[in-house]
């Protein structure tokens, strides 16, 4: 298989490579400091849908240049979605206690603005150094672990993100998936602990912003069993949060609905994991007086890679993709948005991760793009 | 003071001194990087364990047949399957395989609960704190294939010259349908068919319906395995290499591995291997 071949590593005689380091090097004393033209933001947009439901979870947390921000967001437009999710990771805004940068966020708020795409929030994620505890060797531990004596810092930076970007937001998302170990830590999940965090953050933005959407960050679908230490069941964490007191410092829920392998109609059940699973969510908000409060699903979709053993087709993904959007608008009262994952990764993951997507690193619109974007803006069926 | 006048005279040399200086002291900082890196390489724990144990411990997601599958009798079968116990041959070691979803496969070597990962794996680069990869033993991807008469071959530099009056076949909404789209905004002439499934595709080769079809690498090897009428055409497009992974930390390890397979490629192991279970003839 003479192909393979341009993929094997070359053996490294020493000579070889300093003689490829002492070019490289040369060519790089040698070149001119690179100068990005300006960006050209054009006039005002607006975006034209006949399914304003239409939602996309957008990755411009990780790029870099400033055009590819832009791309990604006229095409989202041009795609027929009024909104988008975005991660601001809360590490990347405070480097040090106290110190909030946030023009990284200002870039993407200001262009999604300009292309009249609202941008619902997610805040959290990757927390501080500083505010980590350290391993035994003194580096910073796990990067989603946050001590509760830190709890009060995370409410502080996300009132000064409220406080920078007022008026701005369609709404903010506080932390994600706290239901499993991954994103609480590596510690087994806390569904009181995080009411205690999400209490503390909402006050503190409903302070900065009384008209301001906040939701509880979006659980994890998952069948773990109470005492697991990988993950909590999604109905399970929800009910212990509200009878914690959750309730009553948000406003909605957002929500995490894939498919997998199975058709959007697929009827919920507490023991399956399916796109109607939002439905038991509803049912468990209802039990504690919150059945009207909105649901923003800001995760859903299904993948097609044919290495993936929960994937399916890629015609079939097209297929269910949309036949979910339009089930959603059709069944489901107060749900404004349903945010397919994910839009666009900066870089190729080089995993099943990246047939979740829509458009590839290098702007090429896949079918599904296409499919979504005839259906949201004319109404036309694939 | 002695600093002042070292660099007033760098800066009297011409510029062609001044970048052979630089490129020279880059030279030695690597040398004494690469020499230093070798002689203070970190002990391969993995390895040694393996040798003293006389075990290699492989995880597979035993879900994608012909790569890693289950049979009937309950038994792992596949590609990788064999791959695995080559190379326990090869080293001496019995061959332990643990069935593992894919998404745990990575957790499997950072835990250490394996020492590889033979997986239709396909190198995960925002893994390198916990990953290496070895030199690849399949690139999967798009091929396409032609009937066997046909007298063009796709030229993976400007395939859409090659596409140009085709009318080519792809599964709807795949790899294949997204190229055949960027193509047929370059050439005119070009006629997409789209189908429900690749194997679908390869049906309308077979039957004159298409000229050509775009199709993932595994069901075209299986295809052109089993039927004279076509063939291959041009290399495999938007190419993912399936490589085995091991522990960051097991450099020992990963040059045995890539040692073995260079052993299996030259003394055609491997491509029986691929033979056997892709029907591909390298």
């Amino acid at each position: 298989m003479d192909e393979l071949n341009t993929w094997r590593t070359r053996s490294r005689k020493p000579l070889n490579v300093l003689a490829r380091v002492a070019v490289l090097a040369t060519v790089l004393l040698a070149m001119p400091r690179a100068v990005l033209p300006p960006l050209e933001v054009g006039p005002q947009q607006a975006v034209e849908t006949q399914h304003p439901i239409t939602c996309t979870h957008t990755r411009l947390t990780d790029e870099v240049e400033p055009w590819k921000i832009l791309r990604t967001l006229e095409l989202v437009r041009e795609m027929g979605a009024p909104t988008v999710v975005e991660y601001f990771p809360w590490a990347y805004y405070e480097p040090e206690a106290g110190l909030y940068d946030f023009a990284a966020a200002e870039l993407r708020i200001d262009l999604a603005a300009n292309q009249g795409v609202g941008v619902i929030a997610r805040l959290g994620g990757i927390v501080p150094s500083w505010a980590r505890p350290q391993n035994a060797d003194g580096t910073p531990g796990p990067d989603t672990f946050l001590p509760e004596e830190h709890f009060p810092d995370f409410a502080d930076f996300v009132a000064a993100f409220v406080e920078r970007f007022d008026g701005r937001l369609a709404a903010i998302i506080l932390w994600n998936e706290p239901n499993i170990a991954l994103e609480w830590g590596f510690r087994r999940p806390d569904p009181e602990a995080y009411t205690r965090l999400i209490r503390l953050a909402a006050d503190r933005a409903h302070a900065a912003d009384p008209d301001l959407i906040v939701l509880a960050g979006a659980l994890a679908p998952t069948l773990e069993p109470e005492g697991s230490d990988l993950a909590l069941n999604d109905l399970v964490f929800l009910e212990r949060m509200y009878a914690a007191g959750a309730a009553e410092v948000l406003d909605g829920l957002a929500v995490h609905a894939y498919g997998l392998s199975f058709p959007p109609d697929d009827p919920p059940a507490p023991d399956a994991l399916n796109f109607r699973r939002v439905e038991l969510v509803r049912e468990v908000m209802a039990r504690y007086g919150e059945g009207e409060a909105p649901i923003y699903v800001t995760e859903m979709g299904w993948n097609d890679s044919p290495r993936w053993t929960r994937a399916v087709r890629p015609g079939v993904r097209i297929d269910y993709t949309i036949a979910a959007l339009a089930y959603a608008e059709a069944h489901w009262a107060n749900v404004p948005a349903v945010c397919i994952w994910a839009f666009r990764y900066p870089a190729p993951q080089r995993s099943y991760g990246d047939y979740f997507t829509l458009v590839t690193p290098e702007f090429v619109r896949k079918p599904i793009y296409d499919a979504v974007r005839a259906w949201a803006v004319e109404d036309l069926w694939p | 003071m002695k600093c002042d006048r070292l660099v007033g005279r760098l800066r009297r040399l011409n510029w062609p001194a001044q970048l052979g200086l630089a490129a020279l002291v880059v030279a030695v900082a690597a040398g004494a990087l690469w020499v230093g890196g070798t002689i203070l390489a970190p002990d391969d724990r993995i390895w040694a364990r393996i040798q003293s144990e006389r075990v290699l411990r492989v995880a597979t997601d035993a879900s994608y047949p012909p790569f890693s599958a289950v049979g009937p009798d309950g038994a792992l079968y596949g590609l990788d399957v064999d791959l695995a116990n080559a190379l326990g041959d090869r080293l001496g070691v019995t061959v332990r395989i643990e069935n593992i979803t894919y998404d745990a496969l990575l957790q499997a070597l950072a835990s250490e609960r394996a020492d590889l990962v033979i997986s239709a794996f396909v190198a995960d680069l925002n893994q390198l704190d916990d990953a290496a990869y070895s030199d690849p033993y399949f690139v999967a991807g798009l091929r396409a294939v032609v009937p066997h008469d046909d007298p063009g071959e796709l030229d993976s530099l400007a395939p859409w010259t090659w596409a140009q009056a085709r009318v080519l076949g792809v599964e709807y909404g795949s790899m294949g349908d997204v190229l055949s789209r960027q193509w047929a905004r370059r050439v005119a002439g070009l006629t997409v068919e789209r189908y429900e499934t690749a194997a679908d595709a390869l049906d309308a080769l077979l039957a004159g319906e298409v000229t050509a079809v775009l199709v993932d690498a595994v069901t075209a090897h299986a295809i052109v395995g089993a039927q004279d009428a076509v063939r291959l055409s041009g290399p495999t497009l938007d190419p993912e290499p399936y490589v085995i992974a091991t522990g960051a930390r097991s450099p020992q390890l990963l040059r045995e591995v890539n040692r073995i397979l260079a052993e299996l490629e030259a003394d055609g192991t491997l491509s029986a291997l691929r033979q056997k279970h892709l029907g591909m003839d390298d």
